[in-house]
């Protein structure tokens, strides 16, 4: 009952990591693998050099950090607020109401923020900023790229921030009430409680959570990028897994989108590693 | 103030949705000129009626039906029945196997090795590209398999008294009993393979294989394709086009695309939430 799976793995996970070998080679897909001569380190050298690697860095590590510094804590927080809300109707409506995006496509949710953010008539955005006083000509939002990261970021928190904090509502349904009720006879407040009892409580999701976020650092989110991402906001969208997209398909250049992409894979894998050993040397907690 | 925190938060997330229906309803020149903020100023169905006039559409929403169903069915059962094998004490290799099935999860050959392989196993292009990659998901596995092994032992070695071989007690035991690990998994596979546009982009070129969501992002992300639209329409009803744009189009298209997801959200949304909760519990 088990072999099919493994033989499932072997074909569709173990076969094209044994394909990162292209990486290697000059390879050419009429000659094949055996015929492709042997090249080395060459393409991780020319990613070093490549003129596009300073921007998919900064536009992959600064999204990321900056998103992650935003969001992970966001959803921690709307746990907690959440969990301080008493009326059973009013509770289930937030969440209702805030899991939603998380369940249509990044193409409704970003083609809705796209066009929010129009620089026409229509965008609503542009409108409100305009009727507000606060700026006097519309803003070009999609097509500008330094305002690209916050655009994604933005729209990334808010179509994750109910589902993300799943988790923690589920980590802190766990907690032992009766500490609560030990805390309040010793006078703590509301506050004194969550900091003392719920996020301590929670702190093993929090660390795995991190976890994950630590060793998917380097990974962006393709469906989000390919429908933001327009011609003029290349520059700041362009992220690690774009550029192998479009120097792989859209270019052909397999042995140097393979190069890039098992470095990427080989680091990641390297964080992870890193980020689960520091976690089990400090808090004594870890994923494996 | 909590809830009014909370209660404003909820708001604008609804309000890009009503955003969208509004759009969609508006005529073409109300919406172009911002005109429209809570409702439309006047009312229209030429929006949807031209996303309709196109018969892309249906085959767009015929093969993303059959890929939900068809992709949801074979992975769910797929993976149940290997969870349900390795949840066996007694089974060989066992710790070999996990550890074999885990590492997937933290490493791979990336894209282009995975572009290539496709294209030497017949994927490229091929309706079964959907369905076959999808089939199998170490992480579902592992939900399933703890659930599985919650039933208890006595329940199991009955059915193999009764004279129950593996696939029976399967089908008449371990399935019954883990209803509510496969109606969350299945969900979250449903809407996976509903909300998937990426493999279309990748994996295929024929425009019989788009799916809806695909259809979309063609025309968010290609002008072109609504003004097309636009033009068939002149043709096929001059009255519709006075009254539609192509912003107001794009939005009754979204809404079209994303109404399987909004109706049946609100009855399947306490199983997603379960199945969430049956992973973290796992951690």
């Amino acid at each position: 009952m088990v072999l099919p799976a493994i033989l499932f793995l072997v074909v569709f996970s173990y076969i094209p990591m044994v394909g990162v070998v292209m990486s290697f080679v000059d390879y050419n897909p009429v000659v094949g693998f055996a015929q492709s001569e042997w090249v080395g380190l060459k393409y991780f050298k020319e990613l070093f050099t490549d003129q596009a690697f300073p921007m998919i860095m900064k536009n992959t590590l600064g999204m990321n950090l900056i998103g992650l510094a935003v969001s992970f804590p966001a959803a921690i927080l709307f746990a907690l607020l959440l969990n301080e809300v008493r009326v059973g109707w009013f509770k289930k409506t937030v969440q209702t109401a805030s899991y939603l995006p998380h369940f249509v496509s990044w193409v409704i949710f970003g083609g809705i923020i796209i066009q929010m953010l129009s620089a026409g008539n229509d965008g609503i955005i542009n409108n409100l900023l305009l009727r507000m006083g606060l700026i006097d000509r519309p803003i070009n939002f999609m097509g500008e790229p330094s305002l690209f990261w916050g655009i994604h970021i933005a729209s990334s928190l808010i179509k994750g921030l109910g589902w993300n904090s799943i988790m923690y509502i589920a980590a802190i349904g766990g907690i032992n009430g009766e500490l609560y009720e030990a805390a309040e006879i010793d006078g703590a407040g509301r506050f004194r409680k969550m900091w003392n009892i719920t996020l301590p409580g929670i702190s093993a999701t929090i660390v795995i959570m991190l976890i994950f976020a630590i060793s998917g650092i380097l990974n962006s989110s393709m469906d989000s990028t390919l429908v933001l991402q327009n011609d003029l906001n290349y520059t700041a969208s362009e992220t690690i897994d774009m550029y192998v997209y479009h120097v792989g398909i859209s270019n052909y250049r397999f042995s140097y989108a393979t190069a890039i992409g098992l470095l990427k894979s080989v680091v990641a894998l390297i964080l992870l590693l890193t980020a689960n050993y520091t976690s089990k040397k400090i808090t004594d907690k870890g994923l494996f | 103030m909590i809830m009014l925190v909370l209660f404003i938060i909820c708001v604008m997330t609804f309000y890009i949705f009503w955003y969208c229906v509004v759009g969609a309803f508006s005529t073409g020149d109300d919406f172009a000129n911002g005109k429209n903020w809570l409702w439309p100023a006047n009312f229209t169905w030429a929006n949807i009626r031209s996303v309709l006039a196109d018969t892309d559409i249906y085959q767009a929403f015929f093969i993303s039906f059959l890929r939900t169903i068809i992709g949801t069915v074979t992975s769910v059962l797929f993976t149940l029945t290997v969870a349900y094998g390795m949840s066996d004490p007694t089974l060989k290799f066992r710790k070999f196997y996990s550890i074999f099935m885990i590492f997937t999860m933290f490493f791979s050959g990336g894209l282009i090795p995975t572009f290539i392989l496709y294209d030497n196993i017949g994927l490229m292009d091929n309706f079964l590209v959907y369905i076959i990659p999808a089939l199998f998901s170490v992480y579902n596995m592992i939900l399933m398999r703890t659930s599985i092994s919650e039933i208890p032992k006595a329940v199991l070695e009955a059915a193999w008294v009764d004279g129950c071989g593996k696939y029976r007690t399967l089908w008449n035991v371990v399935m019954p009993m883990s209803k509510g690990v496969i109606a969350a998994i299945s969900l979250f596979n449903a809407v996976g393979h509903w909300n998937s546009y990426y493999d279309t982009l990748m994996f295929t070129s024929d425009p019989e294989l788009q799916t809806a969501q695909f259809y979309l992002y063609n025309m968010i992300a290609k002008a072109e394709k609504v003004n097309e639209m636009l033009s068939q329409g002149i043709f096929s009803n001059p009255n519709v086009v006075m009254n539609v744009s192509s912003q107001s189009v794009r939005m009754a298209a979204v809404l079209i695309v994303s109404l399987p997801i909004l109706v049946v959200y609100p009855f399947v949304q306490k199983h997603l939430v379960k199945g969430v909760m049956i992973g973290s519990i796992k951690e």
